[in-house]
């Protein structure tokens, strides 16, 4: 048996693990964009403060692939999928040939506009090392020429105002939407989030859906909808990202946002499944077909394609949750978190330093966002998972 | 078999998948840190270090969930004070 794999983040390679498991002679490809053997995206805030010497980030060293026989390419390409003729197309030319493929590809950055130096993005190892090379030359300026901007205001905008507040420099958010999180959140939770940012000093910045960094060779600041342009010497995006359509659409494969699957991670493709962040899965208990991008998911994905793959088909049902935080404050989200797919959005805040965003589905809790007090996180993973209609 | 459990809190994010996989053995506490419990209790208070008994299957689940861990957090022992993960 020949499998490939695109993609050697934790769904990948979590899947190639199991696979090996299951089948002690199979070949086993992976096929990654990256040169670094796997590592752990989450850790990577931890490593810019400090907190972890760089080897700690790999979560596998070079050993482990020889140990179990998968053969990866590092910083290759996959230009073509044939499913015709059952083979991938490396972007060397080189011609793979595979029984089953697991696409595994994570999400593509949405870059800025114009990205001069300075700008910075964070979703691989590459891109820690550059904030940190960034920032050890922002700390020689100046304290008053130590400025940033961030644009966007998701996941990663919250990592870097935690990141550049540690370096202590002014911070200064510009969003699209009207706060943190804009199209899912309740306007409850959006004002708490955005008091605890300019508490602790952080400038917000709304509607500016027109934000783009500014500079010839390095970044001067981030042109305003108005024109204005704010100083920045660094300025770090966070636009989230989106799913590589052309290579999979060409191939026949089935996309919406992400690659769409039933709730086996089986494409419309015979023989071709898909794991991770840009899988679009229907998920048997949130009732619907959903990209969720998080570790948890990412990785139970790679386990569970890899029984199906090995011919133990297994559904996906798993209801994954993801936290962060904002300073002090602790962020949870938990299952379905769309608003727009929800029939009611129930919120409440408590004391003015906690919120509770309740999202219903037919009369079933899908999915929450826990703001500050999280002590009914068990009770409510519970409530999703029995499809009940109240905690 | 014996197994001794640590978890590190400078470490942890609190993305709870190790509640997720191994709840009989990790929760969350107020600081949204996850704890260990042996079999579900948390003997002699609260604590991010526990050994307990565990059969095959448990150890299974208990190095899932430690796996499970984006930060890496969560480090397992043998009886022999041997790591058993994350593999070193």
């Amino acid at each position: 048996m020949q499998y490939v794999i695109i993609g050697g983040g934790i769904a990948g390679t979590t899947a190639a693990e199991e696979l090996r498991k299951g089948d002690a002679t199979a070949e086993i490809t992976m096929v990654d964009e990256e040169m670094h053997v796997c590592y752990s995206r989450v850790l990577l805030p931890h490593y810019i403060k400090g907190k972890v010497p760089r080897e700690k980030v790999f979560m596998r060293t070079e050993r482990w692939y020889m140990e179990q026989r998968v053969e990866r390419f590092a910083g290759t390409m996959v230009t073509k999928i044939d499913t015709q003729n059952k083979c991938v197309v490396l972007h060397t030319g080189r011609e793979i040939s595979y029984d089953k493929l697991l696409l595994a590809t994570g999400g593509q950055l949405n870059l800025a506009s114009t990205d001069p130096k300075g700008v910075c993005y964070l979703q691989t190892l590459d891109d820690a090392d550059g904030i940190m090379a960034r920032l050890n030359e922002v700390k020689r300026l100046p304290q008053e020429q130590q400025r940033a901007v961030i644009i966007g205001g998701g996941f990663i905008a919250l990592e870097f105002i935690n990141i550049f507040a540690e370096n202590n420099i002014a911070t200064t958010v510009v969003m699209r939407g009207d706060g943190f999180w804009s199209r899912m959140l309740s306007a409850k939770a959006k004002r708490l989030l955005a008091e605890k940012a300019k508490k602790n000093g952080v400038m917000l910045l709304t509607g500016q859906a027109e934000a783009m960094p500014v500079g010839d060779s390095e970044v001067i600041g981030v042109q305003l909808n108005d024109g204005t342009i704010l100083p920045a010497v660094m300025v770090g995006v966070g636009l989230g990202t989106h799913a590589d359509k052309e290579l999979f659409s060409e191939a026949g494969v089935e996309m919406k946002q992400g690659i769409l699957t039933n709730s086996f991670l089986e494409t419309n493709v015979p023989d071709v499944y898909a794991a991770g962040d840009a899988t679009e899965f229907s998920h048997p208990i949130l009732g619907r077909q959903l990209q969720i991008g998080n570790w948890l998911n990412a990785q139970m994905q790679g386990r569970t394609i890899a029984k199906t793959m090995l011919g133990v088909r297994t559904e996906y049902s798993l209801v994954s949750s993801y936290a962060t935080h904002l300073f002090d404050l602790q962020i949870v989200f938990m299952g379905d978190t769309s608003p727009e797919f929800a029939d009611e959005v129930q919120s409440e805040e408590v004391d003015g330093v906690s919120s509770l965003d309740l999202y219903l589905r037919n009369g079933k809790i899908v999915g929450a966002v826990m703001i500050g007090d999280l002590s009914k996180r068990a009770l409510i993973t519970k409530a999703i998972q029995t499809g009940s209609a109240t905690l | 078999m014996k197994l001794r459990i640590v978890v590190d809190p400078d470490l942890c994010i609190g993305a709870a998948s190790c509640v997720t996989i191994a709840p009989e053995t990790f929760q969350m506490n107020v600081e949204n840190k996850a704890e260990v419990l042996d079999h579900g209790v948390a003997d002699c208070g609260p604590s991010y270090e526990r050994t307990i008994e565990a059969t095959e299957e448990e150890k299974e689940t208990i190095i899932l969930g430690a796996q499970s861990c984006p930060t890496l957090a969560i480090t397992i022992y043998d009886e022999a004070g041997t790591q058993l993960y994350p593999a070193i």
